[in-house]
């Protein structure tokens, strides 16, 4: 018999693999996992029948009446010899601690897995169902429900004795029972009913829609997703069923719970097991296909599909068949979906093969993804949950998603990914180096090669600038300007470089480059050569950064001629290390240039540069004439007999004019400016600026015979001369262009300020007036005099304390007061009497004058 | 308290598939011919038991556990096991069929290897009588090998009752007779022949009995 067995198992191994999925895009919901060690032992010699989950382990009824306990890797810790024959069904309650079997020859028996054996019994027909109270440790709640044609209730009394009821039957054999909290769910030929053990009422009744369907073989699957979710799942359809309190107003006889199908839809497949899986389903699937060849049906591997339950219809959200050990051989019923609520584990249970079916987590998550070859996504993931992934390293995925780069021939992004991966590893970088190096890809890997934390040994650097140096001077030379010195061996670079440049003395990029690794190693000089020879801009910051005034005092004209101004800035910059008369000497021989590092240095500043002013001016007069004039003008040392001879000679008016005038000859200037510029209004100015008569006489004498001269005088001069002495001395008969706008000009000035003064003494005689009027006002308020007032003069009351007393009183505008008798009598003379106070104050030096004018 | 018995068998009923297996039971244990429609008539898958008290003599009941078991090949591993507690077997051919008439060897080499060490008394039984006109297999090719084999063969007819009862009677007086003389024992772990209910040992007795009654439907 065992070798028969054997024999039938060992074929079916060949064909097994673990689990097969879709050929699809869209990563697996599930991942797959046999339940082997001791169930593999168990099933090669027997056939599991029915399994049910706790938390913490598995009990695994099979063909051959056993039951055993195992724990969650499919180890057995406890084995039960209950039937010779196959076990329908086991139940725990929620405890883990008691379980409850039926078998096919009708034996029951339930026990403590502990406390031993409580209730045993053999019936006359096979018994399919048995659930414990969920809570059955409870000694109030020692109950459960089993039964073959009938379901039967068994309750433990007090007398330690076990009572029945029949909750139910006439409607062929009960095949399924579930128990959860106060409801029990059992199903017959006819439905599915559901029991509400607290009011001892059956709640419900939902018929079987396909009635063709043998009850035998496509029994009815049960789960209780929740403690009034009831989901059924029966031939094709699946209808979930929600257990509702009835309203107290509805109560009458009804029970008072009742249930309502909120969704209810087919499936393609008949349906073997159910389980929830948060607001979804899982659903194992038993199909059967029609062959091509034989064109007969025979059983294809079951479906274990997860779908979202829509009220009158469902949507697939993953589907995976399963190529679980003997398939070929199972009918629908032989497969059962059992599932452990805490953990999201979904046990497929078929006669040979016990399958584990698991969320994926992120680690497979990435197993998917780099299997799918999707590395950025899987490096994204494993850095998103770093601390929940176990299997899976980033720098594993990373280095695994470069090579795939870079089979892909994708260099330039392997090696960019080689920045983020590598990081600071410095021997995988070497490692990756040498990987580039050997299919020949150096260049792409050189731009992210870390420059410092970490650094490289400086061969790996070398390496590749020498693999540039072949074939790129300019990606060479970048390289060389990125990179630090010191990474590598400048000499072996130099060297390298020198070897080229024999080949190709006049390579630009070459030599700069090579100016650049000199300055590197601080050779200075032979740097400052190559960019001099070069004629580059770097060198001002080359000679600037590295102070090297004492070697460039030779080669100012070198640098003069390659950037006059820059040099210049330089040269002055750095006055204090080159002296401006080594600069002057080393430029005489390039009087242009030394022109304009001499008026540069004029410019910032007009002494340092003296002793060379008086040779600047016949440099400006050669050079710039423009600056000449700005230049004397600022210029206090330069010797003006000089200057005027240049200019002279050289005719230059304006400078020359500017000369007189500063050496005093404002007459020569002046008639220089009449007679070689013919400016009246350059002569006018100049008079005005000098405010000398005697210019001016010179002015309209020169100007006399010249009518435009006389105009612009005539236009100009109102304010400095009075225009008659000029208009006296225009010849009779003279034409002169415009005189009569000219004098009408003048006149009009004149009218304009005869208005103007008129106008001012009108606001004067008005202002006085209402000054006048506003005094005139006050005076006229009145004085009030009582007992507070005192007499200035006799600091007494001014009223007298008996009323009756005839008395006099005067009130001074000043609101000064006096008794009649404390003033001094009016003298004959003086009609008008002032108060003493107000006289007194303004009685100053010259006061006196003023009281007599009044 | 009548039903009180003395022994109980377990029989299996063991054949090709389509010999009508279900029928005589369902004959033997409901006393009707399953209709065309009822689900009897679709092949059995598994194994399938209903239990009957037979009196072989006045006042001595033996209860039988009978077991319909799948005749279909794919089914065959995991019948088996019922047979290892059985202590007798009807061994049914079809007689319009040749073919389940040659395979009878074979299922009792099967059913002998897998009871070891127990025995297991056999009946052949050819069944559907009722279609003389049919007959592939004569009585005498059949009684020649029940001889051969050591067993006693009975022409039964589930259709129209034709032996049923005799058959089982056959059958169950064989066994108890080997009890009696002692050549099969009750043993411990074996299920095939167990002792009845002593009426005092019964405790309270109505828990225990009542299930039993209700499974004659």
């Amino acid at each position: 018999m065992a070798e028969a067995e054997e024999q039938e198992t060992g074929s079916l191994e060949e064909s097994t693999d673990e689990s097969e999925e879709e050929e699809s895009e869209e990563e697996p919901k599930l991942k797959y996992e046999r339940l082997s060690n001791g169930v593999t032992e168990i099933l090669q010699k027997d056939a599991a029948s029915c399994m049910t989950v706790h938390d913490k382990f598995l009990a695994l009824g099979t063909h051959y009446g056993k039951v055993y306990l195992l724990d969650v890797q499919g180890n057995i810790t406890q084995k039960f010899d209950v039937s010779p024959v196959k076990i329908n069904q086991i139940s725990l309650d929620e405890s883990g601690e008691h379980m409850g079997v039926c078998s096919e020859d009708g034996k029951v028996q339930v026990f403590g897995l502990y406390s031993g054996e409580e209730f045993h019994e053999t019936f006359d027909c096979p018994i399919k169902i048995i659930a414990v109270h969920p809570h059955f440790v409870r000694s109030s709640c020692k109950q459960f429900v089993t039964g073959g044609k009938k379901l039967l209730l068994f309750e433990r009394s007090w007398m330690n004795r076990w009572k029945s009821a029949v909750l139910h039957e006439g409607e062929g054999n009960i095949r399924s029972v579930k128990w959860r909290g106060h409801l029990i769910a059992w199903a017959n030929n006819m439905g599915v009913k559901i029991f509400d053990i607290i009011s001892k009422q059956r709640i419900t009744n939902v018929p079987r829609d396909d009635i063709s369907l043998r009850p035998d073989m496509y029994p009815c699957s049960l789960c209780w997703k929740d403690n009034v979710t009831l989901i059924i799942g029966w031939g094709t359809s699946v209808k979930v069923c929600s257990v509702k309190e009835r309203h107290a107003s509805e109560m009458r006889d009804l029970p008072s719970r009742y249930v309502e199908i909120v969704s209810q839809f087919e499936t393609e497949f008949y349906i073997s097991g159910l389980a929830p899986l948060c607001d979804q389903l899982v659903v194992l699937s038993y199909v059967k296909e029609i062959s091509e060849k034989t064109e007969r049906e025979y059983c294809a591997r079951p479906r274990l599909d997860i779908i979202q339950p829509l009220s009158e219809t469902c949507e697939e959200i993953s589907s995976d068949a399963l190529t679980v050990r003997g398939f070929q051989e199972n009918e629908c019923r032989d497969y059962h979906l059992e599932y452990s609520e805490g953990e999201s584990l979904f046990y497929i249970v078929s006669p040979r093969d016990v399958v584990v079916a698991k969320e994926r987590d992120q680690d497979d998550h990435i197993d998917w993804l780099l299997e799918k070859k999707k590395y950025e996504e899987a490096l994204m993931a494993a850095e998103i949950s770093q601390k929940n992934i176990k299997r899976h390293k980033i720098l594993d995925i990373g280095l695994a998603y470069i090579n795939h780069l870079v089979e892909r021939g994708d260099y330039d992004i392997a090696a960019r990914k080689c920045q983020k991966i590598l990081g600071k590893n410095a021997a995988l970088w070497e490692y990756e180096v040498y990987k580039f190096k050997e299919i020949g890809q150096l260049k792409a890997i050189s731009p992210y090669l870390p420059r410092g934390d970490p650094v490289l040994k400086p061969l790996i650097y070398e390496m590749i600038l020498h693999e540039f140096l072949e074939s790129d001077y300019e990606g060479f030379a970048t390289l060389i300007r990125e990179w630090p010195g010191d990474l590598y061996n400048n000499s072996v670079i130099v060297q390298a470089v020198r070897d080229h440049l024999k080949k190709d003395s006049q390579n630009k990029t070459l030599l700069k480059t090579l100016a650049e690794l000199y300055t590197y190693d601080k050779n200075y000089g032979n740097a400052l050569e190559i960019y001099l020879t070069l004629r580059h801009k770097d060198v001002f910051q080359l000679i600037h950064k590295h102070n090297l005034f004492s070697s460039i005092k030779d080669k100012i004209v070198l640098l003069m001629d390659f950037d006059s101004e820059k040099a210049v800035d330089m040269l002055l910059d750095n006055e204090d290390k080159i002296s401006i008369k080594k600069v002057v000497e080393e430029l005489e021989d390039r009087p242009e240039l030394q022109h304009v590092y001499l008026h540069k240095l004029f410019k910032r500043d007009h002494h340092k540069g003296q002793r060379y002013h008086e040779k600047q001016i016949s440099l400006y007069a050669e050079y710039d004439r423009p600056n000449l004039l700005p230049f004397l003008r600022d210029s206090t040392h330069c010797p003006l007999e000089k200057a005027l001879e240049i200019c002279q000679q050289r005719n230059f008016v304006e400078e020359t004019v500017y000369l007189l005038s500063r050496m005093g000859n404002s007459r020569s200037a002046l008639k220089m400016i009449m007679e070689e510029l013919h400016d009246v209004d350059k002569a006018i100015e100049f008079a005005k600026e000098q405010d000398d008569g005697e210019l001016w006489e010179d002015l309209i004498l020169y100007s006399i015979d010249k009518p435009p001269f006389i105009t612009g005088l005539l236009n100009n001069i109102g304010t400095h001369v009075d225009p008659i002495l000029l208009i006296h001395r225009i010849k009779e008969g003279m034409e002169i262009p415009n005189l009569r706008d000219s004098l009408v000009k003048i006149l009009q000035d004149y009218n304009l300020q005869i208005l103007l003064r008129e106008g001012c003494k009108k606001i004067l005689v008005a202002d006085s007036l209402s000054l006048l009027k506003k005094m005139h006002r006050t005076q006229m308020k009145g004085v009030l005099v009582d007992e507070e007032n005192i007499c200035e003069s006799c600091l007494s009351p001014i009223l007298p304390s008996d009323a009756a007393k005839p008395f006099s009183v005067v009130v001074f505008h000043c609101r000064h007061m006096f008794h009649k008798e404390c003033l001094p009598m009016p003298s004959m003379n003086s009609a008008a009497q002032f108060c003493n106070i107000c006289s007194a104050k303004n009685r100053g030096p010259g006061s006196a004058i003023l009281e007599m004018k009044k | 308290m009548e039903t009180i018995w003395i022994y109980q068998f377990r029989l299996i009923v063991i054949g090709d598939s389509t010999v009508g297996k279900s029928c005589l039971l369902h004959r033997f244990t409901q006393g009707r011919f399953p209709g065309l429609r009822s689900p009897a008539c679709d092949p059995t898958v598994g194994v399938d038991f209903f239990s009957r008290l037979l009196e072989i003599e006045p006042g001595k009941r033996i209860k039988l556990q009978l077991w319909d078991t799948a005749g279909q090949e794919r089914f065959r591993s995991i019948t088996r096991s019922y047979y290892r507690n059985s202590v007798g077997g009807f061994l049914v051919f079809d007689i319009t069929n040749r073919r389940s008439f040659e395979h009878v060897k074979d299922w009792l080499e099967e059913a002998k290897m897998y009871v070891q060490p127990f025995r297991i008394v056999f009946l052949l039984v050819g069944h559907k009588c009722d279609l003389a006109s049919q007959r592939q297999v004569t009585r005498e090719e059949a009684e020649k090998l029940s001889a051969d084999c050591g067993m006693k063969y009975i022409e039964t007819s589930a259709k129209d009752a034709t032996n049923v009862e005799e058959s089982f009677t056959i059958l169950t007086r064989d066994i108890y007779e080997l009890i009696k003389k002692g050549e099969i024992c009750i043993q411990d772990g074996w299920e095939g022949v167990k002792s009845g209910f002593v009426p005092n040992t019964v405790h309270s007795s109505e828990e225990a009995v009542k299930p039993r009654k209700e499974c004659f439907c």
